[in-house]
């Protein structure tokens, strides 16, 4: 992702934040999706 | 479509699949369901998880582009040529001093010594004031020895030890010694030191004129023109400084100030701003708002000098009431100098025939009695001198104010203080306001507010009307448009509308300067993240 990621240099300072903001938005949106899987097999999402 | 949009497309699709993936099954068995809704789990979980460890990957690369750009963005550090810029501001109001009719000893930093030795001086303090003392007249080429300290029997005394380098052991005993006889010694030092000035008095006024030629050249000044290039180029220095972009920037960044407050939309802005104005300041409009901006930075410094004033008010209100009193003053001056006069020449004598009853001299027998006698008359006659120079003091200011008239300013009246060193020791050592600092640095920044280039009330307003300085200020900014009550700048209520001031104040100096809000904002977030960043 690094090579295609150029595309930040272009970005105003402003928008460079914006992405930044929805980066760290999403990976938590990930995050709270991870399924939590119990040694026995059972498994609970996260976010509950 | 751009990169970015790309980008977020990306994500858009990331959340669609994580969203859409089938986690569970109607068919088969319970078991069957279960081993499905696992295995689709443990599917799902390896994508986002590979996901997530791209995004953390793209914010990497977006913290090191912030990095280079904070260090882009952020202003230059003037700092360093700010310190040589301010040395010269030091430099010329010593210049300024050198050029005002005060006395040279105050010219000179020897005032500040003698007043350093106070009743509750320690045996230490005095020793420190004595080689400081004798370290400056040394500075200004005078060699001060024995001979100058021969004020009383026992200023002799203590200083034969103190000369001859004697250990702290020994000194505290020749002390003891003395003050057995001599309770005033610290006082009798004292007032030999001021002997010695009054003695050298010529040498150290020819000091300060070839001392003040020198720097006049060094600095291309001279008297007419110091005061206006010290408190022109202070102004300068000054602006400069408060709108520079590092500075303000820093405030921020550094959490003294919430760049949130600041923002266009910020509600304590808006409430900053209406505070002033009779309407809404967002209802002005461009005309209206730019002379609000100009009489509100002309208000805001004003305050700041009232402000000032408020801080050195008591010494107006002595000199006024001395003033009244100043033609019948003139004449007990003069005599109360003749009258020390006398007394000094009783004092000699007294020491004179002490040093015959010691034995020195053609014809003279050693005769404890009358020694015992004369060490006592010389305690008397050092307290009456004491006494005498005391008043003399006392009076001395109000006799300078007979060199000014009934239409003097507040700033006139401030100068004549500066006349006489005693009455400023009086004025500002009493105080419980002042207790907390120094008395040079007092004086120094009595001096710096004597000439702040923003002064203009002091200068303008006549200090002997039966004025109301308050309301002469508020009635003025509302006639400038400005919402200004005479309530909102008493000395209690005076430091609560310049916070408002200050706040608007700085929102001019950044807006005035090559940042902006907007610049400072960006600054402040990429220094939160990159800080995070750290801590983590």
């Amino acid at each position: 992702m690094e090579n295609d990621f150029s595309f930040i240099k272009e970005l105003g300072d402003k928008e460079l934040l914006d992405l930044y903001d929805k980066i760290v938005e999403h990976i938590q949106y990930l995050k709270e999706n991870i399924i939590v899987i119990s040694d026995g097999g059972d498994s609970s999402n996260v976010s509950n | 479509m751009s990169q970015i949009d790309d980008f977020y497309s990306m994500m858009e699709s990331d959340k669609n699949y994580v969203d859409n993936f089938v986690l569970e099954t109607n068919e088969g068995t319970k078991r069957l369901k279960e081993k499905f809704h696992l295995n689709a789990s443990k599917e799902r979980n390896s994508y986002i998880e590979k996901k997530i460890i791209d995004y953390n990957n793209s914010l990497e690369v977006i913290k090191n582009e912030m990095k280079l750009r904070f260090s882009q963005l952020m202003p230059r550090n003037r700092s360093l040529e700010y310190e040589k810029e301010l040395d010269k501001i030091d430099a010329y109001i010593n210049l300024v001093k050198l050029d005002l009719d005060i006395s040279s000893s105050f010219k000179l930093n020897i005032s500040f010594v003698l007043s350093s030795i106070q009743d509750d001086s320690s045996l230490d303090d005095l020793n420190l004031a004595l080689s400081k003392f004798i370290d400056l007249f040394h500075q200004y080429g005078i060699s001060l020895s024995i001979e100058d300290f021969k004020y009383t029997m026992f200023t002799e005394e203590y200083m034969r030890s103190f000369f001859s380098n004697a250990d702290q052991e020994t000194f505290k005993k020749v002390f003891e010694k003395i003050f057995f006889t001599c309770p005033d010694l610290k006082m009798q030092l004292k007032m030999n030191l001021i002997d010695i000035i009054s003695k050298y008095q010529k040498k150290l006024d020819q000091f300060v004129s070839l001392h003040k030629k020198e720097l006049y050249e060094k600095y291309s000044v001279n008297s007419s023109d110091v005061v206006s290039k010290y408190i022109s180029y202070r102004g300068e220095v000054g602006q400069r400084i408060a709108m520079d972009e590092y500075y303000n920037t820093k405030l921020f960044l550094d959490s003294k100030k919430k760049i949130e407050d600041y923002m266009d939309s910020s509600p304590i802005r808006e409430k900053n701003y209406n505070l002033f104005t009779p309407t809404k300041y967002s209802d002005l409009d461009e005309v209206k708002k730019k002379n609000f901006n100009d009489s509100i930075m002309d208000f805001y410094l004003t305050l700041n000098e009232l402000k000032k004033y408020y801080r050195y008010e008591f010494i107006i209100k002595d000199l006024i009431e001395r003033y009244k009193n100043k033609d019948s003053v003139k004449n007990e001056f003069l005599s109360k100098r003749k009258e020390i006069e006398k007394e000094e020449k009783t004092r000699l004598s007294i020491y004179k025939d002490y040093l015959k009853a010691c034995g020195i001299g053609l014809f003279s027998h050693k005769n404890l009695n009358k020694m015992k006698d004369c060490m006592l008359k010389m305690n008397d006659q050092v307290k009456k001198l004491n006494q005498l120079y005391s008043e003399f003091n006392d009076i001395e200011i109000t006799y300078y104010l007979s060199s000014i008239n009934n239409s003097a300013s507040i700033y006139d009246l401030f100068m004549i203080s500066l006349k006489s060193f005693p009455f400023l020791e009086k004025c500002f050592l009493n105080r419980e306001d002042f207790i907390d600092e120094s008395f040079p640095k007092i004086i120094d920044e009595f001096f710096r507010f004597l000439y702040n280039p923003n002064n203009s009330i002091l200068r303008e307003i006549n200090v002997f009307t039966d004025y109301d300085l308050v309301d002469v200020i508020a009635s003025k900014y509302r006639l400038l448009n400005l919402n200004v009550t005479n309530e909102s700048i008493q000395p209690e209520t005076i430091d609560s509308t310049l916070e408002s001031l200050r706040f608007i104040n700085l929102i001019q100096n950044v807006e005035n300067s090559n940042t902006s809000f907007s610049n400072i904002f960006i600054l402040c977030r990429m220094k939160d993240i990159l800080k995070n960043e750290e801590e983590s």
